[in-house]
């Protein structure tokens, strides 16, 4: 139920953005985020929760790292 | 580090036997759908938790949704929820004899349905976590700005925090936890600290790709014994949460205690609509009672990570999806549901 999937933001309206998802357009709610065409966004429930950024972390080496392990 | 390595890392691992618990049921369909527990060290064993929304929905929370239904309410939800069990029947089974209830995708289409039918009055099954409670927000601040009478919510949120930590105090024996992904946008990382520190144990909040899985428990399994969490899914899930949104659930929602189904209430783990917005609230306090249909059902002790789903003498053979006896089996994101459709056997 807390399901979320990604999708491109294609046109921004007043009150509804147009949201790709692999060729099929959607419209989400804006509201909890601002969003502009071109974002990536995260959509739930018919509404855009977040906008994904393209930020890598090395979370995983610093912990192998820190703990001594491969 | 590469998929090869993560992948022979969780392989090879021969420490100590420890149980990893995935808490969202979007990470228990993602496990199966990916088939991680086959890549794992017979020593890592995953367990399912507590959540599937609907699953720990009490009965009494169905059966006030029928008792809406009945008194001649339209009934609008998610499609998870109409075979959840009532005591005596579910929104399915009533609806069978004619109470009206309505599937949708989003909570905004009651807007729609209810212009469409003003002298009809409308109830959103509004059953969730934080991952949905700032939709149920948002939805709230238009019925009032388009001032839209007829719709109404008939509330189940809860909270996460709460229910790992009964979890942990129930004596159950986990060592890490992948923390929910969709939960964690909305809510941030801060939110597993002080459960991490008190029982020093690792959370590796995980994005739903088999390869984000697969990072996660790496860093869970490298981190056993220690109260840390780790952030595996920078992409959506910034530190802080999403600021607006948890604005906006304070605006219109307050903290009280929570029944679980099969667990009890559990302090300050729900979420109600506050005095002053009541009047959108179709009488969602007090839901308590929590009647098992099936005795012999398990889903509480699935649900707390003390069993699996085939160690419960109902799975697979009267508890199926076409004819589930307990919740878990209903949801695609309930366990039972998803050890059974996945072919899990993970014991």
């Amino acid at each position: 139920m807390c399901v979320a999937l990604p999708g491109l933001v294609k046109e921004v309206r007043d009150d509804a953005v147009i949201v790709d998802f692999s060729g099929n357009e959607v419209t989400a709610m804006p509201g909890l985020v601002p969003v502009k065409k071109g974002d990536r966004v995260l959509v739930h429930a018919g509404c855009i929760l977040q906008v994904m950024s393209d930020k890598e972390a090395d979370e995983l080496e610093a912990i192998f790292s820190e703990v001594g392990a491969f | 580090m590469t998929l090869d390595q993560m992948k022979a890392y969780l392989q090879g691992y021969d420490g100590k036997e420890i149980n990893i618990m995935e808490v969202c049921g979007s990470h228990t369909a993602a496990i199966a759908k990916n088939g991680i527990p086959g890549m794992l060290s017979p020593r890592i064993h995953l367990l399912s938790g507590p959540g599937c929304p609907v699953c720990v929905t009490p009965s009494a929370y169905v059966d006030k949704l029928i008792e809406l239904a009945d008194s001649g309410k339209v009934i609008v939800t998610f499609g998870d929820m109409i075979r959840i069990p009532g005591s005596k029947e579910s929104l399915s089974e009533a609806k069978g004899r004619g109470i009206r209830v309505e599937m949708v995708y989003s909570p905004f289409d009651i807007i729609s349905m209810a212009k469409a039918a003003a002298d009809d009055e409308f109830v959103f099954a509004a059953v969730g976590f934080e991952t949905t409670t700032p939709i149920y927000a948002l939805l709230i601040e238009h019925l009032i700005k388009e001032e839209i009478k007829n719709v109404k919510l008939l509330t189940a949120l809860k909270t996460m925090p709460g229910v790992i930590d009964h979890v942990m105090a129930s004596g159950a024996d986990i060592d890490g936890f992948i923390a929910p992904g969709h939960v964690s946008v909305v809510t941030g990382t801060g939110i597993y600290k002080p459960i991490a520190e008190k029982y020093s144990i690792p959370f590796g909040v995980s994005g739903f790709e088999g390869e984000q899985l697969l990072k996660a428990l790496c860093g869970i399994v490298a981190s056993v014994g220690r109260g840390v969490v780790h952030n595996f899914y920078h992409e959506a899930v910034r530190d802080e949460g999403n600021i607006s949104a948890n604005e906006i659930i304070n605006r219109y929602f307050k903290e009280d205690d929570a029944m679980w189904r099969g667990m009890g209430i559990i302090p300050g783990s729900g979420r109600y609509l506050k005095e002053e917005y009541v009047s959108f609230d179709a009488g969602s306090f007090g839901l308590n009672d929590d009647e098992i249909k099936n005795k012999a059902c398990r889903c509480s002790e699935v649900l707390m990570g003390k069993i699996k789903p085939m160690e419960c003498p109902l799975f697979k053979k009267v508890c199926t999806p076409l004819s589930p006896q307990g919740a878990c089996m209903v949801s695609e994101e309930g366990n039972c549901h998803s050890y059974l459709v996945n072919g899990r056997d993970d014991l």
